[in-house]
């Protein structure tokens, strides 16, 4: 229950009501699909090429230097949420600490990575003193130093969903979630956990699979053309790196935290759970908790139920899917085809949360000349400036929320058709199998306008 | 009272899953009518 708000505004123009342009975006879908049928007969993204930085600016940009300039700013940023959090002004709008991790960092650097690449593994704080530590210590004992536990295969990234889940939860669901000094403690806790984990299965094989933010982040990064190949800098085809993606334990999990958290926080804001929290809250309360703590089990359960929902709908489609034949069982064509719900889940994020970071990502400007948010400090001289709310309108963000929300799925039925063509040997069958993706499409197009729209009620 | 009192909210959001709910009954209506003819795999 973040205090800053999501800066949405009603919208009060619209030519036509807000639920035909749902039925609008299923067209679009129904189109696309029928357009892939006829004019995508072979697999294209399987293969994802790779055309290299010119070799003088690929040895820059992937130099040690940058890659130590870029940890360092990490490590600073950590230490300032962290400071700011502790030391400054207990006013979530007015504190860096809260602004940075949930305005900039959780959703700004979304978009960021979806265009740039995984920008965030340059510069996650975790990742550089890990690797600084580990240098100093096979420095000192002269010899390499394997980590004490090879991390289990059976773990995938289900840790990164916790983690993932616990940080939203903080965010969602607890009363003070956004008060600087937690901030700063949940910080801190999760670094120590970070530190713990990387001691033990190492920093590399922790940040890739266990580091919530790390695959968060590297999820989105893999709809980006840039990568980083052999230790060159380049291009690959668009989406070519989700349809490389490799699906481990608790893949889906973790595309169900992303996508059915903003579900939860879109219907939180809007009637239907407004309805429903109170009574909720109330049955809590006859179990005995103060009232504080009984609407936080509320939203902890609304927040479940967010991602059950996304996880059950996605389930419930590859079900279907494996129901045409093939020989394939749910459980491998949920691996086969979870990289497609990563445009979805970048779509719901930056559609959901345009405006919150159009509005609040504007706050940057005086509290990086004022972190602390004390009387009379101005670092650079923004102190006094303010944020512009008519940096966009409500109408204009209701179309480019919509955008987003039809391309995402448009790009999650492109990446389902491709791997529907290696999957299958026989086209009808292959064919058949994404009648039932069409349906999840479809239904999570619904479910983001809707939310959408609950959320500007 | 109050699911009728607020029938206008629901109809509203129903007509948001309307497609869906469309396509999921298209889905089950070609799914049955190829399993009484012999599934999708025997064509």
């Amino acid at each position: 229950m973040i205090v800053i708000a999501h800066g949405i505004v009603g919208r009060s123009d619209l030519p036509i009501p807000a639920w035909l342009f749902g039925w609008a975006a299923a067209l679009v879908l129904v189109v696309s699909f029928v357009a892939l049928a006829v004019l995508w007969p072979q697999p294209r993204l399987q293969d994802g090429g790779f055309r290299a930085l010119p070799t003088g600016l690929s040895r820059v940009l992937t130099s040690r230097v940058v890659e130590v300039i870029c940890g360092a700013i990490g490590v600073g940023l950590l230490f300032l949420v962290v400071y700011s959090g502790l030391s400054g002004l207990q006013v979530a709008t007015a504190n860096f600490a809260p602004n940075f991790v949930f305005v900039v960092f959780w959703v700004g650097l979304v978009p960021v990575s979806a265009l740039l690449g995984d920008v965030f593994r340059a510069f996650n704080p975790w990742r550089a003193l890990g690797r600084t530590v580990a240098w100093i210590s096979q420095t000192a004992a002269r010899e390499p130093l394997p980590a004490p536990l090879t991390y289990p295969e059976r773990l995938g990234y289900l840790p990164a969903a916790v983690g993932l889940f616990a940080f939203t939860a903080l965010e969602l669901v607890s009363s003070s979630g956004s008060e600087p000094e937690n901030v700063a403690i949940a910080t801190l806790v999760y670094s120590a956990v970070t530190f713990v984990a990387m001691a033990l299965y190492g920093v590399e094989a922790w940040v890739s699979r266990g580091e919530a933010f790390s695959v968060y982040f590297g999820l989105f990064a893999r709809l980006s053309p840039w990568v980083r190949r052999g230790g060159r800098l380049g291009l690959r085809k668009p989406l070519s790196g989700l349809a490389a993606f490799e699906a481990l334990p608790g893949s889906a999990l973790v595309l169900a935290v992303m996508i059915g958290t903003v579900t939860f926080d879109g219907a939180g804001e809007g009637p239907v759970w407004t309805r429903i929290s109170p009574r909720l809250a109330d049955a809590f309360r006859s179990l005995g908790l103060s009232p504080e703590k009984a609407l936080e089990a509320a939203f902890f359960v609304g927040l479940c139920l967010g991602v059950a929902l996304i996880y059950g709908f996605y389930r419930l489609g590859v079900g279907g899917a494996a129901s045409v034949g093939g020989g394939f069982s749910p459980r491998q064509l949920s691996r086969t085809f979870v990289h497609t719900l990563v445009p979805i889940a970048t779509a719901y994020v930056m559609a959901h949360y345009l405006t919150f970071l159009l509005y609040q990502g504007q706050a940057m400007r005086f509290l990086v000349s004022n972190p602390l948010g004390r009387d009379g400090t101005d670092i650079f001289g923004t102190a006094g400036q303010s944020i512009n709310y008519g940096v966009i309108g409500a109408t204009s963000a209701w179309y480019y929320q919509v955008a987003l929300v039809v391309a995402g799925h448009v790009a999650a039925l492109i990446l389902a058709h491709d791997r529907a063509l290696v999957t299958y040997d026989q086209p009808r069958l292959a064919v058949r199998s994404q009648y039932w993706m069409l349906v999840v499409m479809v239904g999570f197009t619904s479910l983001a306008l809707w939310l959408l729209a609950q959320s500007n009620t | 009272m109050l699911i009728l009192a607020h029938a206008g909210h629901w109809f509203v959001s129903l007509a948001y899953f309307a497609p869906v709910l469309g396509f999921v009954a298209w889905l089950g209506w070609v799914t049955v009518k190829e399993r009484r003819e012999g599934g999708p795999e025997s064509k």
